[in-house]
């Protein structure tokens, strides 16, 4: 009889405890729901001088660090890095020379390099893998002139993904290589091979395309955009001999954990993207271009 | 909780926050099972989800019913709920 009542009153709490959680989870969808702009901007609000002050102490951390370890390694380090800036600055040289030539070449169809890369720096505040989400927050929202859509990029010409949702002072990027996600990119230097890209998330993406094709490892990724910017290097080919496609898998060059600045720009590449993220371009500005392009 | 003093709580709930705005968010499912475990329900955990899913969520595509995407928050919760389940049974 006692267990009896003992165990009515054990499956009474366990309903007690479900409906609470089921009822608290339904409650704060709804508000969510409701007051998500606000409760969004109000959470970033709070949350960017934490993290600017996460970003500083681990600053002051690592230069405390670089004074602790010992001479040799420095002395070692220094000359490394001394020969490193030398082999760069050739290749800056070399670079601008091409710069120069293709600016110009750029220039006699009607497209300015300059026009294109302007846009708003902003600081990175957070990247992954601080969420499952594949975002990354940064310091610059309404504001600054930013809106969902813009395309944001890293070491000035590396898109790496959309904003998708804007703050007065941050916004949230959505990274291209968003689980589920695809974009259209050239493998190789030829440019020949067109491919759908699909993310896997953390900056990592796989390509499926027919055995045939001869691609190894090294070849670069890029965009099909005017610039060809690119994105990364082929890691990782697979080929099963039963299979008749080879999988091909990439990252971008850049890691994201180390992001510290992203470039938002409102239009210049839109043509990579294949599914999911919109790019809100307004049609006069379409029939703009359309315009000038005819003339 | 006689045995599980206020302080552990407040720390772990420190811990727990300071997971969700530094740290990667597998440290802050870690302590949401510890919390779980410690205590019979570990509601701040919800609460870490909910901040999370508004600091860094966007639209997903195998959540796009979802009028907002609540991945953390419904992870903590099935998490929670599941330890809560678990620890009845053990008795």
């Amino acid at each position: 009889m006692n267990k009896t009542y003992r165990r009515n009153e054990q499956s009474k709490k366990h309903l007690i405890i479900g409906g609470a959680m089921f009822a608290s989870f339904v409650l704060i969808a709804t508000v969510v729901r409701i007051f998500l702009p606000s409760l969004s901007d109000l959470a970033s609000r709070i949350a960017t001088p934490v993290w600017t002050a996460g970003e500083h102490a681990s600053l002051v951390a690592s230069l405390g660090s670089v004074g602790g370890w010992g001479g040799g390694s420095l002395v070692a380090e220094n000359m490394a890095l001394k020969e490193e800036i030398e082999a760069l600055r050739n290749e800056r040289a070399t670079a601008f020379a091409d710069l120069h030539v293709y600016t110009e070449l750029v220039s006699r169809f009607g497209r300015s390099l300059e026009e294109e890369r302007m846009g708003i720096l902003a600081g990175v505040l957070s990247t992954p893998p601080r969420s499952l989400y594949d975002t990354i927050v940064i310091d610059a929202g309404s504001r600054n002139g930013v809106s969902a859509g813009m395309l944001v990029y890293a070491n000035s010409d590396m898109p790496v993904g959309v904003v998708a949702r804007v703050g007065a002072v941050s916004s949230v990027v959505e990274l291209l290589s968003s689980p589920g996600r695809h974009i259209e990119v050239v493998v190789g230097a030829s440019g020949e091979t067109r491919a759908s890209a699909e993310g896997l998330g953390g900056g990592n993406f796989v390509i499926r395309i027919p055995r045939d094709i001869p691609i190894s490892v090294g070849d670069s990724i890029s965009l099909p955009t005017l610039s060809s910017a690119r994105i990364g290097y082929v890691s990782v080919v697979d080929v099963v001999p039963t299979d008749s496609f080879q999988t091909i898998r990439f990252s971008f060059e850049t890691s994201l954990q180390d992001l510290r600045f992203v470039m938002i720009r409102p239009y210049g590449t839109s043509i990579f993207l294949v599914d999911g993220m919109t790019i809100p371009f307004s049609s006069e500005e379409s029939s703009e271009e359309e315009e000038n392009n005819a003339l | 909780m006689t045995h599980n003093p206020l302080f552990f709580r407040i720390a772990l709930d420190m811990l727990l926050f300071g997971a969700v705005f530094f740290l990667p968010w597998w440290i802050a499912l870690i302590v949401v099972v510890i919390g779980s475990m410690a205590w019979p329900i570990y509601y701040e955990s919800i609460v870490a989800g909910g901040i999370l899913d508004m600091l860094y969520g966007v639209p997903v595509v195998f959540l796009s019913w979802m009028p907002f995407p609540l991945v953390h928050t419904l992870l903590f919760a099935c998490i929670v709920s599941l330890i809560v389940f678990v620890k009845k049974r053990m008795r």
